[in-house]
């Protein structure tokens, strides 16, 4: 073994890209040490400070893009195209997080300051998560994400219904890592000791039922995040039980994160068993756009609904990971930024009428455009965009991802795509006939005009509108697309791996 | 008859103990109980990881690096668990699994 000097070392760790993540990490204690040595006076600069990291952090996304050596750590993180477009959306959802949480904090009387720092610390474990090539880095990002969100779905915790989310997502979510933890101790053992995705490949090509063993171990794991049927008996309670703007982050960033390991961990550790886990793939991605769909329809609670249908667009989402092909990929990503948007904007409307009604039964919100035409616009828009009407955004990304899947030939999940689709719009157009043609609810009539001056509340106004303008003119920039496409062909893991490309599989 | 210790023992060891663990967590009524069959299903991955450095990977032992991790992890979580059942102790006075229903279509 040769013995590199202490220059050496650092020059081969590559640290440059985790420069997004150190600003995240140094923001974060930042926001700690400003709460600990100034306390209460500042706590309305917090959010700024935080906002200002994240957008520092995005910027330094930029110059890693064309950074040629993509490895880093020695292999364990890898910073290519494919893991820098999920960190910008997990930053970018983040960001929109605290723009929705300020106020929800403030009127809560929790303490702001731990919000903020146990929500940057789950965005720092999905960036990671984005990156990582080898497992124990993995699993370490994977639980800093998840137990910073089991945290935050706990955060009111005079709230007898958050205190049963949390309890639920940290029973469920640490049974789920043990089992993905199971699987990847059984790829340890079967790759004869090698920790390293791309290395455990070549050795498990070979072997037939513990490899299938341990894919489907690993699968029932990373499905978990993703909430994916039958995985996802905890995304109702914990999207309805929760604090509105965590599950806000919860169904966008913490699924980003899961869709990028899903990706990474399934392509360079799997090329071999592509055939196996397209197909499970597309099982579970049938399965969710049915469940989540139908069941969505019965629902009374906007955010049990919303929890239905955060489970029924990661079905969507997982036909371009059931087809696996690099168009595939590509609108993937694509889809998953314009649902960043939407269901973004989807949940800002819901913490809005939360803060200022204190419910969140679908039936409260009849007659809504009576009182409050701004904010019927904007959750008709995104209602409409997630159920998929042309011109918005959703649209665009169904139609990239469908054709991907007509291309790859996968006929059967694109038409319960379809069909899933048309009966989807049942139940988002129910809430904005709700809203514009019924007359006033009861709590409608005491509806009073937004004040967008108490504080907190234009931190909300600039979520919206961000959010808004993003669902309706994301759709109509197609350089985006052709931006992912070209991300996708720059990203080594998923151009060369032969099979992955060439495997067509309609199941 | 052959005793010495294979890799087999192992692995059959850290099975039956995940399946304890899985029949724990879904059997359990008390949460704490329910805490305690996740460590279980953890300790049995550790098994499966210190097993496999031993036999497979001696010179790198890198299974013995990962289960300081999973210890590690486990941990905390373990912490956030019990700082979690804490606090729905506090707001309802009991920690059984049935009882905690608020949240239900």
């Amino acid at each position: 073994m040769e013995v590199l000097s202490t220059a050496d070392l650092i020059e081969s760790l590559n640290l440059g890209l985790l420069a997004p993540e150190y600003i995240v990490t140094g923001t974060l204690i930042i926001l700690l040490l400003v709460d600990l040595i100034w306390g209460r006076p500042v706590a309305n600069k917090l959010p700024w400070i935080g906002l200002l990291g994240l957008g520092l952090a995005s910027l330094a996304l930029i110059p890693i893009w064309s950074v040629s050596n993509t490895d880093s750590f020695l292999g364990a993180f890898t910073g290519d195209p494919l893991g820098l477009l999920f960190r910008g959306i997990i930053l970018i959802s983040a960001a929109v997080t605290i723009l929705m949480s300020e106020r929800y904090i403030y009127q809560s009387g929790t303490a702001p300051a731990e919000f903020f720092v146990i929500l940057l610390t789950a965005t720092l474990g999905g960036m990671l998560l984005s990156g990582s090539s080898e497992m124990v880095m993995i699993f370490v990002a994977l639980e800093t994400l998840s137990i910073a969100s089991y945290l935050l779905s706990g955060y009111t915790k005079l709230d007898v219904r958050s205190n049963e989310a949390a309890l639920k997502y940290l029973l469920l979510g640490a049974a789920s890592s043990a089992i993905f933890l199971y699987g990847m101790s059984l790829l340890y053992g079967l790759s004869g000791g090698e920790t390293k995705l791309t290395e455990i490949a070549p050795k498990i090509a070979t072997m037939g039922f513990p490899s299938i063993l341990a894919l489907v171990l690993v699968i029932a794991g990373i499905s978990f995040k993703l909430a994916a049927v039958p995985f996802h008996q905890w995304t109702p309670d914990v999207y309805q039980g929760a604090p509105t703007p965590v599950v806000g982050f919860l169904s966008v960033g913490s699924k980003a994160a899961g869709f990028a390991l899903a990706i990474r961990f399934m392509t360079s550790a799997f090329p071999d068993f592509a055939t196996q886990w397209h197909t499970i793939f597309a099982v579970l991605g049938i399965l969710s756009m049915i469940l989540g769909n139908v069941v969505a329809i019965a629902q009374t609670s906007m955010k049990r609904m919303l929890a239905y249908s955060s489970i029924a667009q990661a079905g969507y989402v997982m036909i371009g990971l059931a087809i696996g092909t690099p168009d595939g990929y590509a609108s993937m990503i694509y889809y998953m930024l314009i649902y960043l948007f939407m269901n973004m904007g989807a949940f800002l409307g819901v913490v809005l009428f939360g803060l200022k009604t204190g419910t969140d039964e679908i039936s409260a919100y009849a007659g809504l455009y009576q009182k409050d035409p701004f904010l019927t616009l904007c959750l008709s828009l995104c209602l409409f965009s997630l159920a998929g009407f042309p011109p918005l955004a959703g649209f665009f990304g169904k139609l990239y991802l469908f054709w991907a899947g007509i291309q790859a030939g996968a006929y059967t999940l694109v038409f319960v795509g379809l069909v899933t689709s048309v009966a989807s719009i049942y139940y988002y157009v129910r809430v904005v006939k709700l809203m514009v043609v019924k007359e006033p609810s009861e709590v409608v009539q005491k509806y009073t005009p937004t004040d967008w001056t108490l504080p907190g509340m234009r931190s909300l106004q600039i979520g919206l509108v961000f959010t808004l303008v993003n669902t309706v003119a994301l759709g109509l920039a197609s350089p985006i697309l052709n931006f992912t496409k070209d991300s996708i062909q720059n990203t080594p893991i998923l151009t060369t791996a032969p099979l992955a490309k060439a495997e067509k599989n309609a199941p | 008859m052959n005793f010495a210790l294979n890799l087999n023992y192992f692995l059959v060891l850290a099975a039956a103990l995940f399946c304890v663990g899985i029949y724990g967590l879904i059997s359990s009524r008390n949460v704490v109980r329910v805490l305690m069959s996740i460590e279980l299903m953890l300790n049995a991955v550790n098994v499966n990881l210190l097993a496999f450095s031993n036999y497979i990977d001696p010179q790198n032992i890198r299974g013995q690096l990962f289960t300081i991790f999973v210890i590690t992890v486990a941990a905390a979580e373990a912490a956030v668990g019990l700082a979690i059942i804490l606090a729905i102790y506090r707001n309802r006075q009991t920690i059984d699994m049935e009882r905690f229903n608020l949240l239900k279509w």
